[in-house]
């Protein structure tokens, strides 16, 4: 009986607790059955028209498609490059709406199922400084392994990449955003190198952010790329100076991994 | 007549031993007659049929009791197999729109004790197979919960899931039991959890992963990323529970 009345409280607690988290806390992103496949991921989520847009749906279909074959086609190259099974994965569920839907629950199961980035865009209408109408191509990136801030959990980098057009059609700025920017592969390139880092292969891990590294000096720099490069730089200085101090590091057969470390990775 | 004067007194002394006898005789049929004092023998032979029959009702009103309880018990039981069972298809709804009714249903789902620790189980496994990351995340919540006020079932099940010889599980639903197992302050899980963390303890998380897959469902694929998770929740559950275990 005593039994029975102590579990009285905990009872009404529960009860409490269901009341409080029966409300929408935060938002569905939707599932995506593709992440439990083996193997790096590259997440392509739902690309939108945006409400003001005056898009056709059969224009924003065209720009999905762009998207999607764009992105796959860096994504395959990337995979032969880095001799890793990297696959691009459509979720045509998902569709955030900001960086503030990646919780720390969900960067964390991502992470756990090996994917490296998550894709999403908006194609819509806007008004360029001339007052013409104009079309815009956004797409949005979320850098699942790379912690930009790290306490006290770890928030993604969010660079995105937008485009206005005065092409008709937006799916045709497509083309012009892909071939301005190598970022796909560069971010899932960062991505790899800190997952390779983190599973104690410091030698990968530097070939890859070496290649990051390099792509990121060349383009055209702005406040995502250098809060990017810093971090990959501060990232290869860590992997050296660990490997100096740490006989067993696949980097201490280098000769001298501190001064040029990209350099001497193979 | 000086015989019969002689006699006088003899008689007259005969008359009063009878007197006195009869007296001796009354007062002994009086002292016979008075009200005898009961003894508790006495009393407990008057009061026993009825203190008997009060016995033998109050046992029959707690056996009624009981026994009605324990019928309309298994009757709840049965009636909630069909709430148990609307409330798993409605966690495993893959709508982004029926994100909030996810985690309602979670949540009460938990409030079903012991009879819901087995379908969270099943539904955490079977999310974290299929790649349904938020009805994952809500059915390990509604486990964590559920604990909270059913301990000994939810503790003993979740730490068969993370010693299981047969390799059912996902790796992920390792992780997830590890997790929950802190959160319901599972302390008669530690040893449990410590042999697990010994089981991946050594060497780069690349190392560890063929110890890993040797524990988890070997259908399922795990990854050095895994293995780095599962160490860290490892340790953050052993840190939870010791911490709980000393006073």
């Amino acid at each position: 009986m005593r039994h029975e009345l102590a579990r009285i409280p905990a009872l009404l607690g529960l009860l409490l607790v269901t009341g409080l988290a029966s409300r929408p806390a935060q938002a569905d992103l939707g599932d995506c059955p593709g992440v439990a496949a083996a193997g790096y991921k590259v997440l392509l989520d739902q690309i939108v028209g945006a409400a003001a847009s005056s898009a056709s749906p059969a224009d924003v279909q065209l720009f999905r498609q762009r998207v999607r074959s764009a992105v796959d086609a860096k994504i395959k190259k990337l995979a032969l490059d880095t001799d890793s099974a990297i696959q691009l994965v459509g979720c045509d569920q998902r569709s955030p709406a900001g960086s503030t839907d990646f919780t720390n629950a969900r960067v964390d199961a991502l992470d756990t199922r090996d994917v490296l980035l998550e894709i999403w865009g908006v194609t819509g209408a806007d008004i360029d400084d001339a007052g013409h109408n104009i079309r815009t191509v956004r797409l949005d990136f979320a850098l699942i392994p790379v912690c930009a801030k790290v306490s006290p959990t770890c928030v993604p980098f969010f660079p995105f990449l937008m485009q206005p057009t005065t092409l008709a059609s937006p799916a045709a700025g497509v083309l012009d955003l892909f071939r301005r920017a190598d970022d796909v592969a560069t971010y899932s390139l960062i991505g790899l190198g800190v997952k390779w880092q983190r599973a104690g292969d410091d030698q990968r891990a530097l070939r890859y952010l070496c290649q990051a590294d390099a792509t990121l000096a060349r383009g055209a720099p702005n406040d995502d790329r250098n809060a990017l490069h810093n971090f990959v730089q501060r990232t290869i200085k860590a992997i050296v100076t660990k490997a100096r101090t740490n006989p067993a590091s696949t980097l201490s057969l280098l000769e001298d991994p501190q001064d040029s470390p990209c350099g001497a990775s193979p | 007549m000086a015989a019969a004067g002689d006699q006088a007194p003899r008689v007259n002394a005969r008359l009063d031993a009878l007197t006195a006898r009869l007296e001796k005789v009354e007062a002994a049929h009086d002292a016979s007659a008075a009200p005898k004092k009961k003894t508790a023998w006495d009393i407990y032979q008057l009061l026993s049929p009825l203190v008997q029959a009060l016995i033998l009702a109050v046992l029959a009103y707690f056996l009624t009791g009981r026994v009605t309880n324990a019928i309309q018990r298994e009757q709840i039981d049965l009636s909630g197999v069909n709430g148990i069972r609307e409330l798993l298809v409605r966690l495993q709804g893959t709508k982004p729109e029926e994100g909030p009714d996810r985690q309602a249903a979670a949540v009460t789902l938990a409030a079903f004790g012991r009879f819901a620790v087995g379908p969270l189980i099943h539904a955490l496994d079977t999310a974290q197979r299929e790649g349904r990351l938020d009805t994952a995340q809500a059915a390990e919540r509604a486990l964590a919960m559920d604990g909270w006020s059913n301990p000994i079932p939810v503790c003993a099940a979740l730490g068969r899931v993370i010693s299981d010889p047969a390799r059912s599980f996902h790796a992920e639903t390792h992780r997830s039991a590890i997790n929950a197992l802190a959160r319901a302050d599972c302390l008669d899980q530690l040893p449990a959890v410590k042999t697990f963390a010994a089981q991946l303890a050594g060497g780069t998380p690349a190392a560890a992963l063929p110890r890993l897959q040797q524990i988890v469902d070997p259908d399922t694929p795990a990854s050095s990323t895994s293995v780095e998770k599962l160490r860290s929740d490892l340790a953050r559950t052993i840190s939870i529970l010791e911490r709980k275990e000393s006073p």
